[in-house]
C-alpha cells in the first residue's frame, strides 16, 4: 500500500490506517527535525508532535497529484520548524534549540549544517528518497511500493537524486 | 569516483548530517494514542460512524425537509385558507387530540362516526374562548389521540351548526419541535459575557446537551486579546487524572437579594496536588460544565439545597499564579478576578439540588 493510499484511507477515518502510515513516517519526519534542532529531543518531539497533529487536522487537504506523502509531511514539518524558530527568536533568554552540539567537534557540526543545508535545497522527492534508501536502507522495492512506482523509476529517481546531491554539494561539503 | 565509492561517500555524509537520538519510545506511543483520539474525535470522518449514528443523521436531514413542509402547511392554511370566498375557516387552533367516543348515529345506516376532544394549544386565527373543542369525524380515532393538529374552524362550525371541522396532522410535530429546541438550544449557546480583563472574559449560558430536559450551566473562558494567555483553573490530582476547576464559582442572587457563592467541591486529597494550567491562545475558548452537585456553599458548609424559584446567576473566575513549583507553575499564568454577565434560570420545585431552567 503506497502512503497516498493510507492518506486516502485516513481521510476516511481509518485508524488502521493512520498507525500504519505514523509507524512509517515518524522515522524520517523525526530524523528530519531532530537534526535541524541541532539533536535537541524536546523541542523535536514538539515539533514532530505539532507536525502529525497539524497533518491529521488537514488530511481532507492533501492531494495525492501534488506529490508523495512524505513529503507533504515533511512541507508541514519545514513549516512548523520555522514557527517554532520565530517563536524561539522573541523569546527573551530562550535557550538555542541547537543544544545538543557540544559533544561534537566544530568541524563536523558545520559539515553536518552543510549537508542539511544542501538536501533542504533538493526536491523533497529525490532527497527523501536517499534518506530511505542510504538511512533507513530501505530496499528499492519497498520504496517503489512506498512511492506507488515502478523500481525501474525508484532506481532513475535514486540515480537523480545522487546526482543532484554532488551538483549541489561540490562546493559546500567536504568530502568525506 | 566509482558508482559504489560514490554511494558510501553520500551514506557517510547523510549518517553524519542526521546522527540524531531515537524518538523516545513513551514519545512514540504517547503520539500514536493521541493521534489515534484525534481521529476518532473529528467530526468530519462520518464514514466511519457507527450504523445507527449514521441512521439518525440522516433521518435528521430528511426531516428538515419534512418539517419544513409542516410549518408550510400550516403557514398555507394560516394564510390562504381565510381568503376563500366560500368555506372559510372563522377560527384557526393548533390543539392535541386528547381523547373519543363513540358519535351518536344521526340517521340509521350511517357509518360509525367519532367525538374527538382536543385541548387547543394556541388560536393561530380568529377568536376563541373555549380551551377545548370537539369536532366529528369519521376517521379511526386511534389517529388522533396524542397527536397535535392544526384545526381549521368554519362559522358553520363556530355557530354550533355541526361538529366537522378540518383537520390537518402537524405530521412531523416531533421533528419540528427537536429542530426547534436544538435552535432555541443554539441560540442560547452564546453566553451572557462579562467585561473583559487583561484581554479574558468569562461568560455563562445554560444548555441542554444532553437532551434529558435538564439544563446545565456552563462557563467560557474566553481569550479576546491578541496575545497567548495561560489560565490556572484550580487544581488537579493523581497526575492530571482528577481536574478539579475551583478558580471559577457561582454566586447565585436570589429574588429576595440574598446571595448564595457556590465552590467547586474538591473532597480528600492525598498526594501531590498541580495546578490546573490551560493554554489559552489568541481567540481561544475554554467550556466548564458546572454541574450543581459538584458545588457547595462555603458559607454554609453543604451541598447547594437551593430553594426552588428564579435566580440571578453570575460565574467569577479568581485567575492566581499557582504556588507550587512544578513545570506548569513557571507558565505565564493570566491573574485577575472576572465575571461574567448575569443569567436568570428557574430551580423547579422537585429537584432543586440539581436541575435549573434557563
Amino acid at each position: 500500500v503506497t502512503d497516498a493510499e493510507l492518506l486516502r484511507l485516513v481521510q476516511t477515518g481509518d485508524a488502521a490506517a493512520l498507525e500504519t502510515l505514523y509507524q512509517r513516517c515518524l522515522p524520517s519526519v523525526w530524523r528530519y527535525v531532530c537534526a535541524r534542532v541541532g539533536g535537541n529531543q524536546h523541542v523535536a518531539e514538539d515539533i514532530v508532535s505539532e507536525t502529525f497533529l497539524a497533518a491529521l487536522r488537514s488530511v481532507a487537504t492533501f492531494v495525492p497529484a501534488s506529490g508523495p506523502a512524505i513529503a507533504w509531511l515533511i512541507g508541514i514539518a519545514r513549516h512548523k520548524l520555522a514557527d517554532h524558530r520565530r517563536a524561539a527568536a522573541h523569546v527573551p533568554g530562550a535557550m538555542p534549540s541547537d543544544v545538543g552540539r557540544e559533544s561534537s567537534t566544530f568541524a563536523s557540526v558545520d559539515a553536518r549544517d552543510q549537508v542539511l543545508v544542501v538536501l533542504d535545497q533538493m526536491p523533497d522527492e529525490e532527497r527523501q528518497v536517499l534518506e530511505w534508501k542510504y538511512l533507513e536502507e530501505l530496499p528499492i522495492a519497498v520504496i517503489a511500493e512506498r512511492l506507488g512506482r515502478t523500481e525501474k523509476a525508484v532506481e532513475a529517481l535514486l540515480y537523480r537524486a545522487r546526482r543532484a546531491f554532488r551538483e549541489l554539494a561540490k562546493t559546500d561539503v567536504p568530502s568525506n | 569516483m566509482s558508482d559504489d565509492d560514490d554511494c558510501r561517500d553520500i551514506q557517510s555524509l547523510l549518517r553524519r548530517a542526521h546522527d540524531v537520538p531515537p524518538p523516545e519510545p513513551g514519545f512514540v506511543r504517547r503520539l500514536g494514542e493521541r493521534l489515534a483520539r484525534e481521529l476518532s474525535a473529528t467530526p468530519s470522518k462520518s464514514e466511519h460512524l457507527p450504523a445507527h449514528t449514521l441512521r439518525l443523521r440522516r433521518r435528521l436531514w430528511l426531516l428538515i425537509p419534512a418539517a419544513a413542509a409542516a410549518i408550510a402547511l400550516v403557514a398555507v392554511a394560516v394564510h390562504l385558507w381565510p381568503r376563500s370566498e366560500d368555506g372559510g375557516a372563522q377560527v384557526i387552533v393548533v390543539a392535541t387530540a386528547l381523547d373519543s367516543a363513540p358519535a351518536p348515529v344521526t340517521r340509521p345506516g350511517d357509518l360509525p362516526e367519532n367525538l374527538i376532544r382536543f385541548q387547543v394549544a394556541c388560536v393561530l386565527k380568529g377568536k376563541l374562548a373555549d380551551k377545548f373543542i370537539t369536532t366529528r369525524t369519521p376517521t379511526a380515532a386511534g389517529e388522533f389521540i396524542g397527536k397535535q393538529w392544526v384545526l381549521l374552524l368554519s362559522p358553520e362550525f363556530m355557530a354550533g351548526k355541526h361538529q366537522y371541522a378540518d383537520c390537518n396532522w402537524i405530521k412531523a410535530e416531533a421533528e419540528v419541535k427537536a429542530i426547534l429546541s436544538k435552535l432555541s438550544d443554539v441560540g442560547s449557546r452564546e453566553p451572557a459575557w462579562g467585561e473583559p480583563v487583561n484581554g479574558l472574559r468569562l461568560g455563562l449560558y445554560p444548555t441542554d446537551r444532553k437532551g434529558d430536559g435538564k439544563v446545565r450551566l456552563m462557563a467560557v473562558l474566553e481569550n479576546v486579546s491578541t496575545d497567548d494567555l495561560t489560565v490556572n483553573l484550580g487544581l488537579m490530582l493523581g497526575n492530571g487524572k482528577k481536574q478539579l476547576p475551583t478558580a471559577v464559582r457561582l454566586i447565585f442572587t436570589s429574588a429576595d437579594g440574598k446571595k448564595r457563592i457556590l465552590e467547586r467541591k474538591i473532597g480528600a486529597i492525598a498526594g501531590r496536588i498541580d495546578a490546573f494550567g490551560v493554554p489559552l491562545a489568541a481567540g481561544c475558548r475554554y467550556t466548564i460544565a458546572c454541574n450543581l452537585t459538584e458545588y457547595y456553599d462555603d458559607a454554609l458548609l453543604s451541598g447547594l439545597a437551593l430553594a426552588p424559584g428564579r435566580y440571578r446567576v453570575t460565574a467569577e473566575f479568581v485567575g492566581k499564579v499557582p504556588a507550587n513549583t512544578t513545570a506548569l507553575a513557571l507558565m505565564y499564568y493570566w491573574s485577575g478576578t472576572i465575571e461574567s454577565d448575569m443569567l436568570q434560570v428557574t430551580l423547579p420545585a422537585k429537584t432543586a439540588k440539581q436541575e435549573v431552567r434557563p
